[in-house]
Order: structure tokens, then sequence, then C-alpha cells
């Protein structure tokens, strides 16, 4: 019953991420959800003190509501420096994540909120989390936060992804014939973020970093459009979570690390068949 | 009627970079836009389109470019795109059919025959199913060329589309745009080669961060303002 | 003493070699180098059942080299692009040392303690051994870099020039990448592996609108990033609850913020 729950929390997430890697992925801002996943520490770490519960939607509120002010600040700051993109990014969240740090050390080391936490999370620590209303025995919050994500995503991918994806392609053109591109992006951002939040919780930065580039790269790899890449997309993270999780669960071994690591191993295996494939041509 | 460019500046992070420009480009010509490396071609393309900020005014036929933007497409330049994208030669086009759906819709028949139609034109309908990271790169030219025409535009802004392709290639996409003049269509290009450029345009405009000079080609050849843009 | 005389030596060549990561537009090249460390330290303790500074150098140099290789492997297939391949091997690096910690908690709980040091730097758990070795090291990198400067400020500016023009560019960028490596490894102890970036790119990034030539960047940059480590090791020792890391990087980030007002100011020269 437990792993049954397990499993669905880890699905819903990484079936959330995988949802939106091919975006990330296609726009080249792998480094910037990393940027992300550091910068939000003083969010979250604010809206704890603020709402004293990890679990309550008011703090899923507000973490959702820095993350998204975060997103916007960071992309601002990426596009004034002349000198070199990536440094003025690694500054800010370097620095932000520093503040963070501080914060959890001096308002809330007592609370479980502590930074291993925060960096690992601990895929196994939801299946304790429930809400008052229960529909089946081993559904939670949790599944339905997810759920929801889910939804939206869905409906993101099915309507507005295509213009981001020609964004990325020909960012010149793509300003030039469809208007409201920058509020395309702003709800991006934001969908972004509620997915990162969600999935922080749950699988800790370093994982939701993997499982947000993972499985577009992969599906970059052998994709012929847009739609190839989601399919891929799907089909990689339901497979690589699979596998992960049965290795890790017969080892004994963390989960998270477990698939973490072995996205980089299916990265290493896919870019070989493929430069295989591309010299046998 | 014009396409009239008036006291036109543009800068970036306090660097002057067009300098009180002025001139116009009369319909249904194929105008050069020349100047030395750095002069504020693309800048100048860019400026027009409206995609980077300057001072001054611009009208389309005299209609600004808020009312015109439907009838303009544009081909930009090739280094600004992402060649390795996971996108075919037909998909490519299509997008230039994008711009008039909602984003509810799909793309209707009438989208998919013009693509056909244009792909056709240019004579890339054979690698229709191509991925786009595997043509050459007079290939990639035309299919971008393509992508511009399919939205049967009345104007056509092209950055650098002959930059780095093979002889024949460049041969084949003056055809088109010949054709394309022949249909009422007004073509401006910014180009950086100043050799042959009479066989090819009707007009010239030089630039090198303000206007050299503009006018037919042969006018403006006669005054010599050419070697002095790439002279001074 | 001794402590400071080698931070402050560690930070001057930390910046020196830093200067050359922002120019050459790999700034981020530090955190994956950082964030590969962190299995090797686990993987050094679990093999040889001992904290061994010496053995977790050997493994993190080790892994640091890998995880460069596997970057400069992936980045020969133009279908991917450097930043998505930096975030994978980022990711999966520190996957292996979450899984590596899980092993480890199980079998010897006893030598977890401390683990949390190398994720934000701990001034106060350097041994003498340790700060030996990082004197040494610094010295050393502070002599290879006077001979490898002109190379690298050519590179740096114009390197399609110099990969032309230099025959020796490729032994030079080796060089360069294997000292950057131990570097960081080096840096783990100050600032941890998630901050080590920022001990490289932030003094620069602090100096570059002050600098009207390159020696005045490395002037300013050096004397930046050791006044930033002083600091943070002055407070963080005589508040133990502090960790070095994020103090270090709030102190560079305060002076970034202050340099980026004050260069406002001026007229336009």
């Amino acid at each position: 019953m437990i792993l049954i729950s397990l499993l669905l929390t880890l699905v819903l997430s990484s079936l959330c991420l995988a949802l939106v890697s091919p975006t990330l992925v296609l726009k080249k801002e792998a480094m910037f959800v990393d940027a992300i996943s550091h910068s939000v520490l003083p969010g979250i770490v604010f809206s704890f003190i603020l709402i004293k519960s990890l679990d309550s939607f008011l703090f899923d509120f507000f973490a959702v509501f820095f993350s998204f002010l975060t997103a916007l600040l960071l992309k601002k700051v990426f596009n004034s420096l002349k000198i070199s993109k990536e440094s003025i990014i690694g500054l800010f969240y370097t620095f932000l994540f520093s503040i963070g740090v501080l914060m959890v050390v001096f308002f809330a080391n007592d609370v479980h909120l502590d930074a291993d936490a925060v960096l690992f999370g601990q895929v196994e620590y939801t299946v304790f989390d429930t809400l008052n209303i229960q529909i089946l025995p081993f559904l939670n919050a949790t599944h339905l936060k997810l759920s929801l994500c889910l939804l939206v995503i869905l409906l993101w991918v099915k309507f507005f992804s295509r213009k981001l994806y020609y964004e990325s392609f020909d960012f010149n053109f793509a300003t030039f014939k469809f208007k409201n591109l920058k509020y395309l992006n702003y709800i991006f951002y934001l969908i972004l973020s509620f997915v990162l939040i969600m999935s922080f919780k749950v699988l800790g930065v370093v994982l939701v970093l993997s499982l947000a580039i993972a499985p577009g790269l992969n599906a970059k790899l052998f994709s012929k459009n847009l739609n190839d890449m989601y399919v891929y997309s799907l089909i990689y993270c339901v497979l690589s979570s699979l596998i992960g999780t049965f290795v890790a669960y017969s080892l004994n071994i963390s989960i998270a690390g477990t698939i973490a690591f072995c996205n980089l191993i299916f990265l290493l295996l896919a870019n070989f068949l493929k430069t295989n494939s591309m010299h046998k041509n | 009627m014009k396409i009239v460019v008036s006291n036109l500046s543009v800068s970036y992070q306090n660097l002057l970079v067009l300098n009180q420009v002025n001139f116009n480009i009369p319909i249904n010509t194929i105008t050069a836009i020349v100047g030395p490396n750095g002069a504020g071609k693309s800048t100048l393309l860019k400026a027009k389109l409206g995609l980077t900020n300057f001072n001054g005014n611009i009208s389309f036929f005299g209609k600004n470019l808020k009312e015109s933007r439907s009838k303009i497409s544009f081909m930009s330049q090739y280094q600004e795109v992402d060649w390795n994208f996971p996108m075919t030669v037909f998909d490519l086009v299509l997008m230039g059919r994008a711009a008039r759906l909602k984003f509810w819709q799909s793309y209707s028949q009438e989208d998919l025959e013009f693509t056909e139609k244009t792909l056709k034109e240019v004579g890339m309908w054979s690698k229709k199913d191509s991925l786009i990271s595997n043509l050459s790169g007079g290939q990639k030219q035309k299919v971008f060329l393509a992508r511009s025409l399919v939205s049967n535009p009345d104007i056509l802004f092209l950055d650098e589309p002959l930059a780095g392709i093979d002889y024949k290639s460049m041969q084949d996409i003056f055809k088109i745009l010949k054709v394309q003049k022949e249909q009422g269509k007004t073509i401006v290009v910014v180009h950086h080669n100043i050799e042959d450029i009479s066989k090819y345009f009707d007009y010239i405009v030089v630039v090198n961060k303000k206007i050299i000079d503009f006018g037919p080609v042969e006018d403006v050849i006669k005054r010599r303002s050419i070697s002095k843009a790439f002279n001074s | 003493m001794l402590i400071y005389f080698s931070v402050l030596l560690f930070a001057l060549v930390a910046a020196l070699y830093g200067n050359f990561c922002v120019f050459q537009k790999q700034g981020l090249i530090a955190d994956v180098l950082g964030h590969s460390v962190f299995p090797a330290v686990i993987l050094s303790i679990l093999l040889t059942n001992s904290k061994s500074y010496f053995y977790m150098m050997v493994f993190s140099f080790l892994f640091s080299l890998l995880a460069f290789a596997i970057l400069n492997y992936l980045k020969r297939n133009p279908l991917l692009d450097k930043d998505s391949i930096m975030a994978i091997i980022l990711s999966g690096f520190f996957g292996l040392g979450t899984l590596l910690i899980s092993i480890l908690k199980r079998n010897s709980s006893n030598l977890i303690s401390g683990v949390s040091d190398i994720f934000y730097g701990n001034v106060s758990a350097i041994s003498s051994y340790d700060l030996f070795f990082i004197l040494w090291f610094s010295l050393i990198s502070l002599l290879v870099y006077y001979f490898l400067r002109r190379y690298l400020i050519f590179s740096s500016f114009d390197s399609t020039f110099f990969k032309f023009k230099f025959k020796i560019h490729k032994l030079v960028d080796f060089i360069f990448y294997f000292i950057l490596t131990f570097l960081v490894t080096l840096s783990i102890n100050l600032v941890g592996i998630i901050l080590t970036s920022a001990l490289f790119i932030i003094p620069c990034l602090i100096s570059y609108k002050f600098s009207k030539n390159y020696f005045q960047l490395e002037m300013i940059s050096s004397l930046a990033a050791c006044f930033s480590c002083f600091l943070g090791v002055f407070i963080s020792s005589n508040f133990n609850s502090v960790p070095t890391g994020p103090l270090i990087v709030i102190i560079l980030g305060l002076f970034f913020i202050s340099a980026h007002f004050i260069s406002i100011k001026p007229s336009k020269l």
C-alpha cells in the first residue's frame, strides 16, 4: 500500500516535469532551472516563516508566488549583462541561496526544513502527509495537488506550447509574427514555478533538475517534431522512473539519487546510439 | 507609394548604432541594403520590423507597422536560428502560416495546401519530411525563403539570405525573388556583397551608421557612393 | 595565523583563474566540477573507511576530470546544447552522491558526521594537513599562472586567432582546466560544493567595470576575493553555527551590488 502511494507520487511528479521538459530543453534554459531551484530557497523559507507549516495550501501559494517572482527577476538579470550571461546567473543564484541557507540557520533550524531535506527531498516522507478527506486509502493531498498540476500542464501543452516552440527556434521571426509572446512566457514561468515547488518537496532539488531536463534532452535526439518530443519525453520518464525505482528498491538505496544517476547513464547511452546511427547514414 | 523611414536613430547601451537615417523605398522593387560590417544594416531591418527600440518614424505605404504587420514577412539571419531543432522542412514552412491562428485553432487545409505550393515553388518539395539539420546551406535558405513567402505578404524583408551559400542556390533564390516581384511584391534585402548589384537589384540603400546614399542602382553606382561607404 | 594566510592566497589564485572562466563564458563550469566532487568524497569514505583528506582529494580530482571528460564527449553532438548537458552531469553526479550516502548511512553511521561541511564549507573543520596542502598548491598555481597568463589573455579575447597562431593552445587549455579542477576541489573546504562557482566568478564581475586594463582587473578581483574570504572566515570561526560558504558568498554579493551602484552614478565616460 505504501509502495503504491510512493510510486503514484513519483509518477505524477515526473510526468509533470516530463511535460515541461521539451520546452525547457528547446529554450536552452536548463541551467536557468538550476538557478531557480537554488534561488527560491529564501522565498520558501520566508513562506515557511509566514505560514509556519510545510503542508498547507497557503504555503504552496506563497512559495509558488516567490518562485515566480524569482524566475522573472532572474530572466531580467540574465538579459541585462553583456559580458557573460551565465556568470551573472551564477552570482545571482549563489547569492540568493546563501541568504536562504543563513535564513534557515537563524530562523528555522528546529523544524524539519533543514538543509539536507531541501536538497534531497524525501520521497518516502510524503506518504505520511494526509488530507482530511480521503478518497481512497492510498491517496493523499500531495496526489491531489500533483494531479491538478498535471491537468494544467496538459492544457498548456495542447494550446500554448507550439508558439514557444517556434520562439525557441527563431526568436526574431516569432516575436515579429506572434502577439503576446511575452505573456506566454510569463504563463510558462508561472506553471514552471508551480511544478518546481510541488516537486521540490517530493523529489528534492537535484532530482527535479534531472527530471526536468533528461526527458526532453533524450527526446530531442530522436524527434522530428514537437509531438514526437512530448511522446518520447513521456515514454522516457515512465521508463526511467520505473527502472530507477526498481534498482533503488532492490539495492535499498536512495530512490532520488538512483534516478538522477540513471538519467546521466541513459543520456550517455542514447548519445552513443544516436551518434553511431548517424555515422551509418 | 513608398516605404518611408524618417529620422531613425537606434542606440544600444549608449552607443549610437544608427544616426538620423532618412530614406524611402518605392513599391514593387527589389532593394538592397548594403554597407560594411557593423554598419547597422541588420539593425535597420530590425528597427523597421519593430524588433528593436528606436527613435523616429517608419511607414509602410502610408500605414504604420501595427496596421501592416499581416502583410509583411521576413527571413531571419542564418546564424540567429537553431538549425539543430527537431523540425521537418514542411513544419518549418508551415510556421509561416501560424500568425493567423488563435491558440485553440490548428492548421487548416488551406494552410497545408499553401505550404505545399510554396515548397514546390522553391524546389524543396522532395525534402518535405527531412529534418532541417540534414539540409545543406543553400537548401536551408530556400526553405527559409519559402516560410516567408507562404503567408503571401506584400512586403518581404530578407536578412542576408545569401550568406555562405553556393552560386547555383544563389541564382535560384534570385530567380524566385524576381517571380515574386512580378507578382507585385516589394522586396528588401540586406546584402553582404557588393558585386553584381546592378544585375539583381533595382534600388539600393547604402548605410554606414548613417545613410550614405539611396536611389536607383545605376544612379548610386554613378555617384560612387558604395566605395565611399566601404572606404570611410 | 596560517589559516588566514593560506585562505587569502587561495582566494587570490581562485580569483585570477576565475577571471578567465568568466571571459571564456565558462562561468558555470566550476559549478559542474564542484557538484561532481560530492560522490567522490563519499566514495573515498566508503572505500577507504576513513576520512583521509588525501584520498578525498585524489578521488575528487578524478571525478572532476571524469565529469569534464563527459561534458566534452557529449558536447560533440550538435543536438545537445551545453546548458542541458551540464544540468544532467551536475544532477547525475550529485544523484550518485546521494545514492552513496544512503549506503554510508546504512553501513557506518559514525562517519556521516561532518559530511554537511562539504555542502556549505566549514573553515573550522580544516586541519593543518589540509591547510598545508592548500598553501602549497596555491603557490604552485600562482607560479603556473605567471607563465600561462599571456596565453590565457590572448585565448580569452580572440580565441580563433589564438587557435590559429599558437599550436600549444591545447596544452594551455589542458593545464588551465587541470589546475582549475584542483582549485575547485580545494574550494570545497571554504565554500562547499554548491557555491563553488561564486568564488571564481563574482570577483571578476565586481571588478570588470572599474578596470581599464587587465592588470587592474587582476588587482581588484583578487582584493575583493581576499577581503571577502578574510571576513567570512573571521566571522565563521567565531560563530560556529554559521557556515563559511554562504557567508563568503553574501559578502562577495554585497560587494558586487555596491560596485554596481557606484559605477552607475558617475557620468558616461
